[in-house]
C-alpha cells in the first residue's frame, strides 16, 4: 500500500524559503529533519509514511548527491547525470501515489524541511519556483517523469535530455496521456542520429505536430501499433522539415 | 464566440449523449462536489448514449463497413492525468451504457469527463471529406457540456499564495497584488504559468481575511479580480501566437485559460475584433469589461 507524505503549509514553505537562501550548505544539511511540526499527512486516504521511509529516501538522494560531487557545485553539463537517476529513486523510493504527488505541500516538504542541503545544491540561487512544491520544483518533476515516461526514457545511452524532456513533462496534454508521452519519447529515442539534426529540436517539433494532431485524431483511442504509427510519421515530418530548414539555411 | 475546431473530415451532431451518473463508495453523487472522498475511495462513473448509426454514417459519408467506438474519458486537474474507458464498438447503433471504474490514487481536484465518437481502423468513405484516419473524431462533446465534479477539499482553484511582500521575493511591500503571467510557451500547463501573489503585510489584504462579508472587503474583492482579469485579456490579445492559434489550445495549457477567461466576457467578439477594439478603442475595451465583470456591483 502506498504511503501519504507530510505536507508543508505554503506560508511556512515562504519562511523556510528565506533561510534556505540564507544558508550554507552545510548548515542546511545540520538543520534537516525528517518532520516538522506544521507538516502533516492528508487525514484519510493512506497510511502516512513511516519516519524511517522518510529518513531512506533523504539518504538514497544525499548519496547520489554525494557521488555527483555535493557540496562542490554541478556543473551544467552535469545536471542530468544527476537528475535522471533522481527521478528514477525518488519514484522507486518514495512509495507515493499520484493524488498525494500532485500537492504541493508535498514536495515542499521533501525540498525545505527533508533535502534543503540537495535542493540548494541542484539550484543554488534557491528560486522559489524550485524550492516550493510547485510543479517545477527540484524534485516534483523529477518524480513526475518518472511516473509519466517510466525508466527506460530517464536512463541508458539513448535517455532523454534536459530540453527533451521538458518538451512533453511542460505540455500537459502530452504528458496526461502515458501512452502518447511514452510514444513520444520511444520514438525520439530510437531514432538513429542524423547529421544537422539536432535531437532536441526533433522533439520540439514534434511535440508541436503532436499537439496540433489531437483536434482532429483521438490519440488516446488507437490501438498500440497505430498510435505508433501516427507518432513516427509526425516524427519523419518533423525531421524532413528541420533537414529541408537547415539545408536552405546553407544553401 | 464559441469554442470551434474545423476537423479536416466530415463529423456528425446526430449522437444524443444520456446523462451521468457517479457513485462514490456505492452512493449516487447528485452534486457537483463530491464531500465524502479520499484517494482509497473507490469512484464509479457510467453514461448512455443514443448512437443513430444511419445519421452517424450519412453525416461523416462513412463506407458500410466502416466501424466506429465511443470512447469515455476522464481527466482530473490536480494530476494533470487522463484515461479513457475500453473503446466500445457502437457501428450498430443502439443505446450502449459505459461505466468506469476509476482509479482514485490517480484522480483529485476537478475531475472531466467526456465522450468522443471515433473511427476504428481506417475509413473507406468514397467522398473526399469522409474520415479515412484510425481514431478520427466524428463526434465530441462540447467542453461546456461535459460533466464535472470537484473531489472535496483537493481542488485545484486558482493558483494563488498569500505572502508578505517585505520579504522581497514578489514585489514591493507597498504592492497589493501581483500576477505572474509567462505566456512564453502558450501550450504550458496553466497551474505552471499562472501564480497570484497577494500581499499578506498590506492593510487592505488584511482587512479582506479579517472582515471577510464586509463591503470594504467586497469592494478590494471585486477589484482584485477585474484587475487580474484585465491583466490577462491584455496579455492575451497583446500575443501574436495566442490569436494565431486562438481556439486550438489544448486542456489545462495557459492558451486555454486566456481563451477561457475571454470568451467568459467577450462570447460575443471573435478575437481579431477583440485585439482591434484594445488598439484603437481602449476606453471602450475597458469600460465594457468593467460592464461584464459588474465591477463593485452591489456596493
Amino acid at each position: 500500500m502506498a504511503h501519504v507524505w507530510p505536507r508543508l503549509p505554503h506560508g511556512m514553505a515562504m519562511e523556510l524559503l528565506s533561510e534556505v537562501t540564507a544558508s550554507h550548505l552545510g548548515a542546511l544539511l545540520e538543520g534537516s529533519g525528517l518532520d516538522h511540526q506544521l507538516a502533516a499527512p492528508v487525514a484519510t486516504g493512506g497510511t502516512p509514511v513511516p519516519s524511517d521511509h522518510i529518513e531512506k529516501v533523504q539518504e538514497s538522494v544525499r548519496g547520489l548527491a554525494e557521488q555527483h560531487g555535493w557540496p562542490e557545485s554541478l556543473s551544467r553539463t552535469s545536471v542530468s547525470g544527476f537528475d535522471q537517476p533522481c527521478s528514477v529513486l525518488l519514484h522507486d523510493l518514495m512509495d507515493i501515489v499520484p493524488a498525494d504527488a500532485a500537492h504541493e505541500g508535498v514536495w515542499s516538504f521533501l525540498s525545505l524541511v527533508v533535502l534543503p542541503d540537495v535542493s540548494k545544491w541542484r539550484f543554488p540561487d534557491a528560486a522559489r519556483d524550485r524550492m516550493i512544491g510547485a510543479p517545477r520544483n527540484v524534485f516534483r518533476r523529477l518524480w513526475w517523469r518518472a511516473e509519466v515516461l517510466g525508466r527506460d526514457a530517464l536512463t541508458g545511452e539513448h535517455a532523454l535530455g534536459e530540453d527533451e524532456l521538458v518538451q512533453i513533462m511542460e505540455r500537459p496534454s502530452l504528458s496526461a496521456d502515458y501512452r502518447v508521452a511514452r510514444e513520444i519519447a520511444n520514438v525520439v529515442m530510437s531514432r538513429a542520429p542524423q547529421a544537422g539534426l539536432a535531437r532536441s529540436e526533433l522533439m520540439r517539433d514534434l511535440a508541436k505536430r503532436v499537439l496540433r494532431l489531437m483536434p482532429v485524431i483521438s490519440l488516446d483511442a488507437l490501438e498500440d501499433h497505430e498510435l505508433a504509427y501516427e507518432i513516427e510519421t509526425c516524427c519523419a515530418l518533423s525531421a524532413e522539415q528541420l533537414i529541408s530548414v537547415e539545408s536552405n539555411m546553407g544553401t | 464566440m464559441s469554442r470551434l475546431t474545423i476537423l479536416p473530415h466530415l463529423q456528425t451532431q446526430a449522437v444524443r449523449p444520456g446523462p451521468w451518473t457517479i457513485s462514490i463508495n456505492e452512493q449516487l453523487v447528485i452534486d457537483e462536489v463530491a464531500k465524502s472522498w479520499d484517494y482509497e475511495t473507490p469512484i464509479r462513473v457510467a453514461c448512455s448514449v443514443d448512437i443513430p448509426s444511419d445519421e452517424i454514417r450519412a453525416d461523416c459519408a462513412l463506407a458500410p463497413s466502416d466501424q466506429f467506438g465511443l470512447v469515455v474519458s476522464w481527466r482530473s486537474s490536480s494530476t494533470g492525468l487522463k484515461q479513457r474507458a475500453d473503446v466500445i464498438d457502437v457501428s450498430g447503433g443502439g443505446s450502449p451504457v459505459v461505466s468506469i471504474d476509476l482509479d482514485p490514487a490517480r484522480v483529485g481536484g476537478i475531475l472531466t469527463l467526456s465522450r468522443r465518437l471515433v473511427l476504428l481502423g481506417e475509413g473507406r468513405g468514397s467522398n473526399p471529406d469522409s474520415p479515412t484516419r484510425p481514431g478520427s473524431i466524428l463526434w465530441q462533446e462540447a467542453p461546456h457540456d461535459s460533466r464535472k465534479l470537484v473531489l472535496e477539499g483537493d481542488a485545484s482553484r486558482f493558483p494563488t499564495e498569500v505572502v508578505d511582500f517585505s520579504g522581497g521575493y514578489v514585489g514591493e511591500p507597498e504592492a497589493v497584488w501581483a500576477l505572474y503571467l509567462d505566456t512564453e510557451d502558450l501550450e504550458a500547463s496553466a497551474m505552471k504559468a499562472i501564480r497570484l501573489y497577494v500581499n499578506a503585510g498590506h492593510p487592505a489584504v488584511r482587512t479582506l481575511m479579517d472582515v471577510g462579508e464586509e463591503p470594504i472587503s467586497a469592494a478590494i474583492r471585486s477589484t482584485l479580480i477585474w484587475d487580474v482579469a484585465r491583466q490577462m485579456v491584455l496579455a492575451a490579445v497583446g500575443n501574436d501566437e495566442f490569436v494565431e492559434n486562438h481556439g486550438r489550445f489544448s486542456g489545462g495549457s495557459i492558451g486555454e485559460v486566456l481563451e477561457a477567461v475571454i470568451e467568459q466576457f467577450w462570447p460575443d467578439r471573435d478575437i481579431l475584433s477583440l485585439r482591434a477594439l484594445c488598439e484603437q478603442d481602449s476606453a471602450r475595451f475597458e469600460y465594457e469589461l468593467q460592464a461584464r465583470m459588474r465591477l463593485l456591483e452591489g456596493l
